[in-house]
């Protein structure tokens, strides 16, 4: 990585939305960066904060329901948490874009997808409709839609799933943007046409040298598509590295638990695993960590507040635990990550 | 498109002819010679005898209905038991005023209804929500011969700016808007403080779909969002609620009519009843019907044009 400016850099970020009048943190204190050309992939279960960071970064995490309350987010080097909305709107869909988990409801039923594709052009780039209607014509190709000269006319409950999943695609990438951010864009597909869909994103970072921020709670998605991953729980990122240590050697209670939870086709009979208790609501968090009481390895020290400290050269974990073990597992973890 | 409304109107078929067999079936089945009521208790039986040759209700029943419907269809409703004018003719010369009442106050109640509902749902538990919310519920609550009243005391008694008697020249465009504006104001409000309360609702349901999330996140200006995004898609329970709204102030436009003195369908339908004008009444009833078939087909046509996917179903 050289000295330009990182495509999209976020630095304790920390989201707050209104419980019963109290404020209280969804994402606590997240900071990371994101290359051109690179894929991370935010990892974690459902209610981990995985979206609410997307959202905040996307500047749709609105008073009066939610507020990003501290931290900074740097779009291309330009610092844009607290910007007004009038700005706002000139960067989404321009500068960085977002495709949505869930295409069945994410387009506008009385719209013609190629109109909906057309409107960030003619919103961002000034083009006239017709020259945004060939544009788009251009990106339907691009994303693999048959037919798109005709298909361009047609509304979205003409399309199947992983179709309209297209069109959300190539309604993000009209304006070429810098950051991508893709919250589940393949959960809600079969996993064949789930597959196109991760083949057609890979490829389309290539081809245009975004950065992406890739979320998903699927393991084995992350192993296609991730350069590198962070696990988030309860608000927080537990654990960071290039995807080839973290499923070399998973450090962090959590994400070990993760791995174990995943069912293995070669083992008939297995019972499920699962990770015993809760996540802890957002109205008792502990001040330690917030795994603590779901750890197998809980001992003295979880309680205090646990920071992110390196295991590797580029892989972090938040656990006292992991981090402050023998030298000689430490150096072990270290000596993988430089392979 | 094309077989979309071809579908709808014939559609519409079926609806007509049961409302003609229904309208047929509830003459018939009230109790008491339809002779009888019509010359009195004192006529002789010769008398008796003959309207009922002249009305056909000596011929078999199924003789009767295919008579009834044919001429039904064809616009032939008879004629008045009391003016001897054909039904056709007396509904024609009101009907003017029925529609300009109906659409003056249907029109006023989309003006006022659709902003004031739409800044509402902006305004979320907001002081403006809450009054508008206030303002409709006081809007729904005030009968048309209350509110149509107080009109009448300040605009035509106080200020004199509108005539209090509303029969209008039909020929004069003026004075058919000039006398209509008082009873659609006391018709539309009532209209208006519905539309106020449907499109509030419909545009917070709107609002808060996946779809307003993924416009504003390519960067659409929040009025758009609003305007094309939200208010199309919240448009379509708004013109369901205005067709069947309109159905009802056709039908209920006889209380306006007699506290403003208007001629017009309602007030027809009243003198029928009062006269038992019995041939009247069974033509009425058929006209009623048809208009409000005509509005709802109308209605799904709207819908077709506004929503892509009912012209698919």
């Amino acid at each position: 990585m050289m000295t330009a400016p990182a495509a999209l850099a976020v630095e304790d970020l920390r989201t707050e939305f209104r419980i019963a009048g109290t404020w209280r943190s969804a994402v606590r204190g997240v900071s990371f960066s994101l290359a051109r050309n690179e894929t991370l992939a935010l990892v974690g279960e459902s209610g981990c904060g995985k979206s609410v960071t997307a959202l905040s970064i996307m500047g749709l995490v609105q008073p009066p329901l939610g507020r990003v309350a501290g931290g900074k987010i740097l779009l291309e080097g330009q610092e844009v948490a607290g910007l007004p909305e009038k700005q706002w709107e000139k960067l989404r869909g321009d500068r960085i874009g977002m495709i949505f988990q869930e295409p069945m409801t994410s387009l506008n039923p009385v719209m013609t997808v190629g109109d909906q594709v057309a409107e960030a052009l003619v919103i961002h780039k000034g083009l006239s409709r017709a020259a945004a209607l060939e544009k788009a014509r251009a990106l339907f190709e691009e994303v693999k839609i048959p037919s798109a000269a005709t298909r361009l006319r047609e509304y979205p409950h003409q399309f199947s799933g992983g179709m309209r999943q297209r069109v959300m695609i190539a309604m993000a990438l009209a304006c070429e943007p810098a950051v991508l951010l893709a919250d589940e864009p393949t959960t809600a597909l079969d996993v064949t046409i789930q597959a196109q869909v991760l083949g057609l994103l890979a490829d389309l970072r290539e081809r245009h040298g975004m950065a992406v921020l890739f979320i998903t709670h699927n393991l084995g998605v992350v192993a296609q598509i991730a350069d590198r991953v962070a696990v988030m729980y309860a608000g927080q990122i537990v654990e960071e590295g290039p995807v080839a240590n973290i499923f070399a050697g998973p450090a962090h209670p959590y994400t070990r638990a993760l791995f174990a939870a995943i069912p293995r086709l070669d083992q008939p009979h297995q019972a499920l695993s699962a990770i015993p208790g809760r996540v802890p609501p957002l109205d008792a968090m502990p001040v330690g960590c917030a795994f603590a009481s779901r750890c197998a390895d809980k001992r003295a020290g979880c309680e205090a507040p646990q920071v992110l400290a390196h295991v590797g050269a580029a892989h972090r974990v938040r656990c006292h635990v992991a981090t402050g073990a023998t030298a000689f597992e430490a150096a072990g973890v270290a000596a993988q990550d430089t392979r | 498109m094309i077989w979309f409304v071809a579908k709808r109107l014939l559609a519409a078929v079926p609806t007509l002819l049961a409302v003609l067999t229904v309208v047929f079936i509830i003459v018939r089945i009230v109790p008491g010679d339809p002779a009888l009521v019509i010359l009195g208790d004192q006529a002789t039986a010769e008398a008796a005898a003959a309207l009922r040759t002249r009305l056909g209700l000596d011929q078999p029943m199924w003789v009767q209905y295919w008579t009834f419907v044919s001429n039904a269809l064809t616009g032939n409703f008879g004629a008045s038991l009391v003016t001897g004018r054909p039904i056709l003719e007396e509904v024609g010369a009101v009907l003017p005023h029925t529609i300009d009442l109906t659409l003056a106050s249907m029109v006023l109640g989309v003006v006022v209804g659709v902003p004031v509902g739409i800044w509402a749902a902006l305004h979320r538990n907001r002081a403006i929500d809450v009054a508008a919310r206030l303002l409709s519920l006081l809007g729904l609550s005030f009968p048309v011969f209350v509110s149509g009243i107080y009109l009448l005391l300040l605009f035509g008694l106080h200020w004199r700016l509108f005539p209090v008697i509303g029969n209008a020249d039909l020929s004069d465009f003026g004075d058919r808007l000039h006398k209509v504006v008082l009873p659609a104001v006391a018709l539309g409000l009532t209209m208006a403080a519905y539309i106020t309360r449907v499109t509030r609702s419909a545009m917070l349901h709107s609002l808060g779909e996946d779809y307003i999330r993924t416009a504003r996140a390519k960067g659409v200006p929040w009025r758009r969002v609003v305007w094309v995004h939200g208010l199309r898609n919240a448009s379509l329970p708004v013109v369901t609620v205005v067709g069947l709204y309109v159905g009802i102030l056709i039908g209920n436009s006889v209380l306006t009519e007699i506290v403003f003195n208007r001629p017009g369908l309602g007030k027809i339908i009243v003198g029928a009843l009062n006269q038992r004008d019995y041939a009247m009444l069974q033509g009425l009833m058929v006209i009623y019907c048809f208009l409000i078939v005509v509005v709802n087909l109308v209605t799904d046509l709207l819908y077709g044009v506004m929503d892509p996917r009912v012209k698919q179903a």
